[in-house]
């Protein structure tokens, strides 16, 4: 179970003056394992932060005041350095240039299970699945940083695949998907869910949020406690 | 009206995206652009706007190519890039839309620019670092002209791309409204259930090649 208690974030306003901008406080919550929360809310409400801030990317990357605790199955997750969240947290970003290296798809598939310390033929499988479930495989020598918005959206797709993390944050997957890719998408969260991962994403589509099994308002959360 | 005559192009030594492209586009119509992902929806727009140069054949307007930097579509266009990062280009939300004071003929003054940020909800993230802002909230911003533009060719590549409910409200309104003044635009979206009613023609792009539903 990821749980999180009393968890709050806020800027300091790089604004003479303007006090500092506090996202949530006291958020606390607990995420179990086999479902889905979708986090909801306006434009500006502080989907991204939440999920930065469970990433561990606020702080470390990302200054900001963090407050609170957030524990996987016990550990506490807060003072883990960020190089080492990936045994936790997979996390696709809204931005995929942000998150995207390697000159080929196959390289970038690979770093992740490289890290994980696979051996060769366990990395191979895990990219072979993640290629062919995605529908990568006639493009997988391409340069990814050359692909389209929506194309790169589906390599962090496949990269989350072969990471295999038992939680699993996405911040807005269906933004820039055809229909094609979308049904895709729902599918493999289906297949997640159903394996026991622990899967939170921040979206607007309503095929996304219709599969969530609870969903956090952060529009109803400004300034309070949930 | 922009002419598209036996257009072929290809990103480099891949397969061409396009092949013979042969259409012409009327500028008081309203095209929805859809497509697989990676089909070319994004190349086409930049096609039409000129930043990118075919590979073969010829896209024209007022028989001007596109790309040459005199042809006049480049001043009666506006083009949004799917990636709001490319749309910015001030260090705030007031900064960037001060860039609009330079343009000729003039179409804002200085004390109405501040109350544009209104149109698309942002107007208390005027002077906040852009960088600073959250991707739904820089689509905003990049969005606040377009009610002073009503009068140029729309070319906008997923505008309504991580938009919450009212925003995106706000975006159609000004799509009906650009309509009713007969001022065409071509925007690409996925979101094909409410827009292929809204807009004039639907265009998808399979196979290299463009098939129109009207």
């Amino acid at each position: 179970m990821l749980q999180i208690i009393d968890l709050a974030v806020s800027f300091s306003s790089p604004v003479e003056g303007d006090s500092s901008a506090q996202i949530f406080r006291n958020l606390s919550f607990d995420f179990e394992p086999g479902n889905i929360y979708a986090i909801r809310g306006s434009n500006g409400s502080g989907k991204t932060t939440l999920l930065n801030t469970l990433a561990n990317i606020i702080p470390e990357h990302i200054k900001a005041e963090k407050y609170g605790h957030v524990y996987w199955n016990g550990i506490l997750l807060n003072d883990t350095p960020l190089k080492e969240m990936y045994h936790y947290v997979s996390y696709q970003m809204a931005d995929p240039d942000h998150q995207i290296f390697f000159p080929t798809i196959e390289s970038e598939i690979i770093y992740a299970p490289e890290n994980l310390g696979l051996s060769h033929d366990a990395i191979e499988t895990r990219l072979e699945a993640s290629l062919q479930r995605f529908q990568l495989s006639s493009i997988r020598s391409k340069d990814a940083a050359k692909l389209s918005v929506g194309q790169k959206k589906i390599v962090l797709f496949a990269v989350l695949n072969a990471l295999d993390s038992p939680i699993i944050l996405l911040d807005e997957p269906s933004s820039g998907l055809s229909g094609t890719s979308l049904r895709m998408l729902t599918e493999w969260l289906l297949e997640l869910k159903a394996s026991g991962k622990l899967i939170i994403i921040a979206d607007h589509k309503s095929e996304i949020l219709a599969l969530a099994d609870h969903s956090i308002d952060m529009d109803r959360l400004q300034g309070q406690g949930l | 009206m922009i002419v598209i005559r036996d257009m072929s192009y290809s990103w480099g030594q891949d397969k061409p995206l396009f092949e013979h492209l042969d259409i012409t586009i009327s500028a008081n119509k309203s095209i929805l652009l859809t497509g697989d992902n990676g089909a070319g929806k994004s190349t086409l727009l930049r096609l039409i706007i000129g930043a990118l140069q075919p590979n073969s054949g010829s896209i024209t307007y007022n028989e001007i190519d596109t790309y040459r930097p005199q042809c006049p579509l480049f001043a009666e266009a506006f083009y949004l890039s799917q990636n709001t990062t490319e749309n910015l280009v001030g260090i705030s939300p007031f900064e960037d839309l001060s860039i609009w004071l330079m343009a000729q003929p003039p179409i804002v003054e200085r004390h109405e620019l501040e109350p544009l940020l209104d149109s698309f909800g942002v107007a208390d993230l005027a002077h906040q670092p852009i960088a600073h802002l959250s991707t739904g909230e820089k689509r905003l911003v990049s969005l606040c002209m377009l009610p002073q533009l009503m009068h140029k060719y729309w070319i906008l590549d997923e505008p309504f791309a991580g938009l919450d409910a009212i925003n995106r409200k706000r975006l159609l309104e000004l799509i009906i409204a650009k309509q009713k003044l007969h001022r065409g635009l071509i925007l690409v979206s996925h979101d094909v259930d409410t827009l292929t009613h809204l807009m004039d023609e639907t265009w998808e792009i399979r196979d290299r090649s463009l098939s129109r539903s009207l």
